[in-house]
């Protein structure tokens, strides 16, 4: 089989996937509306009855006030499309979802009331704070993950596992939390809510706008980088084992070309899968910890729906997250078809 | 036999446990959590859980910081006190006149927050006829200050002596006249509304008093007087006075009043149950499945197999958080421990699958099968035993997510309302914006404790794959 | 003469304690000449291959003796020298597992042309002409090179392996169980091709393997080596024919012959023993049927007897 071959079934695979999430989580999402919809319906017909014509007619003429309220309900179900089957709503949500068009939220959030354009203001900085983060952790991953994988049983990688262990216990959003409390509250050197501000313009705003990422980057950097050296160092340690780095070595290559050429390279597509799958491990964490930091991104808006309750935003921040999720996945299959031959050509 | 050859294999584990210092630390730990777990309503009190989600405590100060912030810093903060009827004086007058002296040591720099008094039980029910109570301050420096005069007292009053009117204006009155500072009748207006009787009735007399009072050490020492009328009785043994502290306890108070400790110690409940719930479900589920798939191969490990991808390819607390929201925020703890297991198995599933896989081929199982070992027989003597020590580190390896998960739906409010967990105190410091007015102990506790259950359950379970799984060792 | 190996000692750091994975072998091989090492799994022979070109895995080192590779002194030259200087350019290597061997992520082409940018000067078209040759010496198609290893099979890998190994045309190429991986056809296949790559290059070699039967083809000299030590060295055809040392006997007792009829293919009871602790005296005796009170108590000394043969042992069968 081709890798081409390959690939399209892997993204028809996704591409099912996300239809079959898309209809379940539908199927809760319309149970939800409806009993939404249902008060909704309820409060707007109480709201109309507070009119004197309407209060008038209830004294005089009881039958007729009946009639209007049957009416009204019935033309605001239809307004709710209570009056489709539930099925007809399930599917024409799961259409209205997979095409991207996620409704209104009822209140404006950041300056957008539809979901879709609030989603697209967020999914950038979301991407912009986390794959800096995991740009500056895969750095600093591999430069550690190395030096303890040719130290190994060493005092410097016995202290790397000790720390990926430690750090692999904390709940980001917490280590964020404390952050916080010392470096805005205590020390006062950072903005303890990332916002940015949106009166700033060019220039400035950007500077803004990297001054408030350094709280919520270094939380993310600071929680991931141990873990992840870690792994560095355990896939390097299993690369460098192998037959043809002693094979290398008695080439007469260089000490730094085996290391950094033969066994980094060799050990690139299964370091990538992880970085990649490492990324999305950490999406849970990192939804919660830009709660935390008040950073405009999609975890604030799940933070925002939760709280206000907007429905339609958290179905559509779900859906764009899980796509993005599997889009991730056939991006680490890709890479990984390009890091390693064995893929590329055939499987 | 079979016996002899588990107590053997139970030996050479505790002979290779030793040589573990991470798994000793783990399981001292997870020793010390499991007692605190169990013995959580002798530690605190057993009304915890109940009282957590429903009610402010209001006996308690709001946002206090734990006592022991003393011994760090210069500035003393009176802490919090209650005195029972048993650490007074009681002298009965005769006449239905009773006097009850509380005797405090003031040695802080900032006095209690307030002092309330409660308890009384009087059964007049003719409002003339209620008990009167006069309470008197006899302070270090020699003066005494009429705080309340005769006051009509019934069974539900409480006195608030910081905010009570009378006492503001008496103690007002007192402090003008003492220390003889002249005040203008503006200023005087916003003096009475903006001071902090507390401050005053534990501050050295003196031109300052009004603006920066210095604290006046010593005893200080409450005269209660009541009298009741003839025929009817009071009874004072619920009577307390509870001076409120700017510090509390051990871990201090939230915004609600609650105590922080008692809700570290319940939590520790929650997070060890849920956690060892949800890692010794979703490994058995994961194990069997994995080694059914394996067993079953053909059409049946295929569908087995694309239903693993297809749950594995999901992320998992996006569909989680969806999930609890349909239940409107109300997931009980089993609902979680059930949401948390749908998506914990898979990893162990293909894991299993693949170790299984690998066993079947081996050349014993394979002499067994043509020696007529039926299915059951392989699966239970030779693959499950093979599996099984991958299967415990794996538990305990597992407990941190689950723990972590748990704690994160919590933040989100998500998680059990009535439960009390780490999470949820997280939530509620997050909501009150406990970081940004740095009410740290109530911060770090909750996810120190939520990294003390992680990090044992891991230094356990690394322990656990380094003997179990030697092949491993090298790594 | 071209290598000259005194009295080596590779021993390894353990835990458990000093494994003397080599322990005093001394052996010298002329030019053109094809020396086979013997012995079972474990007693020293692919560490002594290792010491040879100072890739002793760690925890192991090389403790005491000489190597001199045509007069140079290879156990006190500096390891970056060394590197450049004899690594590949003088001693090659040919390895054990050859699945493995080559970096399944570079192409064969990049493989071979490495030896040649460290080592040598020569134009990047030099070399790939020279590759193609040795590519054809080995009966391999020259459009190999754009290839990768996971394309190509165990028999093919192994004779890109040996291609590479005498890309420099080096002194001496170290052959550490090339055929173990392989099936029997393509171990033929590649015997074969040392014998004839002997022949035409005048290869200087050190074949190690557990296999006697495949040492008969193809070594000028066999030494069998046990427990760390050479026990017995000596002429191909004289250890093959006439062994002396009770070991030896015992391994050659262990394999069919062809020509011969054999009864019973013996086996040597027991197992080597642990290197970290051996036994006193001779290391043989716990398993040897001629052992004496001395074997026990004294380490045998070398002797050479009149057939040119070295052997260690008090009490040599007659």
């Amino acid at each position: 089989m081709s890798f081409a071959k390959y690939l399209g079934i892997r993204i028809f695979n996704a591409l099912l996937v996300l239809i079959f999430v898309t209809f379940v989580v539908s199927i809760l999402f319309v149970k939800v509306a409806e009993d939404d919809a249902k008060t909704r319906i309820a409060e707007i017909i109480n709201n109309e009855a507070r009119n004197p014509s309407l209060i008038r007619l209830k004294a005089n003429d009881p039958e007729a006030f009946e009639k209007w309220k049957r009416n009204r309900m019935e033309q605001l179900k239809r307004e709710f499309e209570l009056d489709k089957t539930f099925w007809e709503r399930v599917i024409s949500k799961t259409k209205n979802t997979l095409l991207l068009d996620f409704g209104n939220a009822r209140s404006p959030v950041f300056g957008e009331i539809k979901v879709s354009k609030i989603i697209e203001k967020a999914i950038p900085r979301t991407v912009l704070l986390f794959t800096t983060a995991q740009i500056i952790i895969t750095f600093i991953g591999l430069i550690l993950g190395i030096k303890a994988a040719q130290k190994a049983g060493k005092a410097v990688d016995k202290l790397l596992s000790v720390l990926a262990m430690l750090t692999a216990s904390l709940p980001m959003w917490w280590v964020g939390m404390v952050f916080i409390l010392i470096f805005a509250f205590q020390l006062g050197l950072f903005p303890a809510s990332s916002l940015p501000d949106p009166n700033l313009e060019g220039f400035a705003y950007y500077r803004d706008l990297i001054w408030r990422m350094l709280l919520p980057l270094a939380t993310v950097v600071f929680v991931s980088f141990g873990g992840w050296a870690y792994t560095t160092r355990n896939i390097m340690i299993t690369t460098m084992h192998e037959d043809f780095i002693t094979v290398a070595r008695a080439k007469g290559v260089p000490e730094n070309r085996v290391i950094y050429g033969h066994a980094l390279r060799a050990a690139s597509p299964p370091i990538v899968t992880n970085v990649i799958i490492g990324l999305l491990g950490s999406l849970g964490g990192a939804i919660i910890t830009e709660a935390v930091f008040n950073w405009p991104g999609m975890g604030r808006l799940y933070w925002v729906a939760l709280q206000q309750s907007e429905v339609n935003l958290l179905m559509g921040v779900t859906y764009v997250t899980v796509a993005l999720f599997l889009a991730s996945m056939i991006i680490a299959d890709v890479i990984y078809g390009y890091l390693d031959p064995r893929v590329r050509v055939g499987r | 036999m079979r016996l002899e050859d588990l107590k053997e294999s139970a030996k050479d584990f505790l002979h290779e446990f030793r040589y573990q210092k991470g798994g000793i630390i783990g399981f001292v730990l997870l020793v010390i959590l499991v007692s605190v777990a169990v013995f959580a309503p002798y530690i605190t009190s057993p009304d915890v859980p109940e009282r957590w989600s429903k009610e402010f405590w209001v006996e308690n100060p709001q946002n206090a910081p734990p006592t022991w912030i003393n011994y760090f810093s210069s500035e003393k903060l009176a802490p919090h006190e209650v005195y029972t009827i048993e650490d007074m004086q009681v002298e009965d007058m005769g006449g239905g006149r009773k006097i009850i002296k509380i005797v405090y040591m003031n040695s802080y720099d900032s006095p209690p927050k307030d002092i309330v008094l409660k308890g009384f039980e009087t059964t007049a029910s003719d409002v003339r006829q209620k008990p009167k109570m006069t309470i008197i301050l006899k302070r270090p420096d020699g003066n005494e200050i009429v705080l309340m005069k005769d006051r009509r007292i019934s069974s539900n009053t409480v006195i608030q002596i910081a905010t009570n009117t009378e006492v503001k204006n008496n103690v007002f009155n007192w402090a003008k006249t003492t220390s003889g500072v002249q005040l203008n009748p503006v200023e005087e207006i916003k003096l009475q509304a903006l001071m902090d009787t507390m401050k005053i009735l534990f501050g050295k007399v003196d031109k300052k008093i009004f603006e920066s009072p210095v604290p006046l050490l010593g005893e200080y020492v409450f005269e209660i007087q009541i009298t009741s009328s003839d025929d009817d009785t009071i009874n004072l043994s619920n009577f307390t006075a509870v001076f409120s502290g700017r510090t509390y306890g051990l871990m201090g108070t939230d915004s609600k009043g609650r105590d922080i400790w008692a809700g570290l110690i319940w939590g520790t409940r929650v997070s060890l149950s849920v956690g060892i719930a949800v890692a010794v479900l979703s490994v058995l589920i994961g194990v069997v499945y994995g080694v059914a798939s394996a067993y079953f191969g053909g059409w049946r490990d295929e569908l087995l197999q694309r239903f693993n991808e297809f749950m594995f390819s999901l992320p998992v607390l996006p569909i989680l958080i969806l999930l609890g929201a349909y239940f409107k925020g109300h997931v009980d703890l089993v609902q979680i421990v059930l949401l948390l297991v749908l998506f914990g198995w898979v990893g162990v599933a293909k894991v299993a699958r693949s170790m299984a896989l690998q066993i079947k081929e081996q050349t014993f199982v394979e002499a067994a099968r043509a020696l007529g070992a039926g299915s059951g027989r392989i699966v239970f003597k030779h693959i499950m035993p093979q599996i099984m020590p991958y299967a415990f580190s794996q538990m305990a390896l597992s407990v941190p997510y689950a723990v972590m998960t748990e704690a994160a739906l919590s933040f989100l409010g998500l998680g059990d309302p009535t439960a009390v967990t780490w999470g949820q105190m997280l939530y509620d410091a997050q909501n009150a914006g406990a970081t940004i007015n740095g009410y740290w102990w109530w911060v770090i506790p909750p996810g120190l404790a939520i990294a003390l259950v992680g990090l044992s359950f891991v230094l356990l379970g690394v322990a656990l794959d380094r003997i179990l799984n030697p092949r491993m060792r090298t790594l | 003469m071209l290598l000259r190996v005194t009295d080596l000692k590779t021993h390894f750091f353990t835990t458990r304690g000093v494994v003397r994975g080599v322990d005093g072998v001394s052996f010298t091989l002329e030019k053109g000449e094809v020396l086979g090492l013997a012995g079972e799994s474990g007693c020293g022979k692919s560490t002594l291959g290792y010491s040879l070109i100072r890739l002793v895995p760690p925890p192991g080192r090389i403790v005491g003796g000489e190597i001199e590779l045509d007069g140079l002194n290879l156990t006190s030259m500096n390891e970056n020298t060394f590197r450049r200087e004899v690594r590949w350019k003088r001693i090659s290597m040919i390895f054990q597992g050859a699945m493995n061997a080559l970096n399944p992520v570079y192409s064969i082409g990049y493989q071979m042309m490495e030896p040649f940018k460290y080592h040598t000067d020569a134009s990047e078209d030099e070399a790939k002409e020279r590759i193609a040759r040795h590519l054809e010496l080995v009966g391999l198609d020259p459009e190999i090179v754009s290839r990768y290893p996971h394309e190509l099979s165990g028999g093919m890998k192994q004779r890109v392996m040996i291609a590479m190994a005498l890309l420099l045309e080096p002194d001496l190429v170290i052959a550490d169980e090339p055929t173990t991986a392989l099936d029997v056809i393509v171990q033929a296949q590649i015997i074969n091709l040392l014998k004839k790559l002997k022949k035409e290059l005048g290869l200087s070699l050190i074949f190690i393997t557990h296999d006697l039967s495949i040492l008969a083809e193809i070594s000028d000299k066999i030494a069998v080596m046990y427990a760390g030590k050479i026990v017995e060295l000596g002429d191909s055809e004289i250890i093959y024919e006439n062994p002396k040392h009770p070991y030896t006997q015992k391994l050659l007792a262990a394999i069919p012959r062809v020509h011969e009829r054999v009864d019973k293919l013996e086996f040597i009871p027991g197992a080597p023993p642990n290197l970290a602790n051996p036994p006193p005296g001779c290391r043989f005796h716990p398993r040897c049927p001629y052992a004496i009170k001395i074997c026990m108590e004294k380490e045998p000394g070398k002797e050479v007897l009149d057939d040119g043969r070295v052997i260690y042992c008090h009490n040599i069968p007659r």
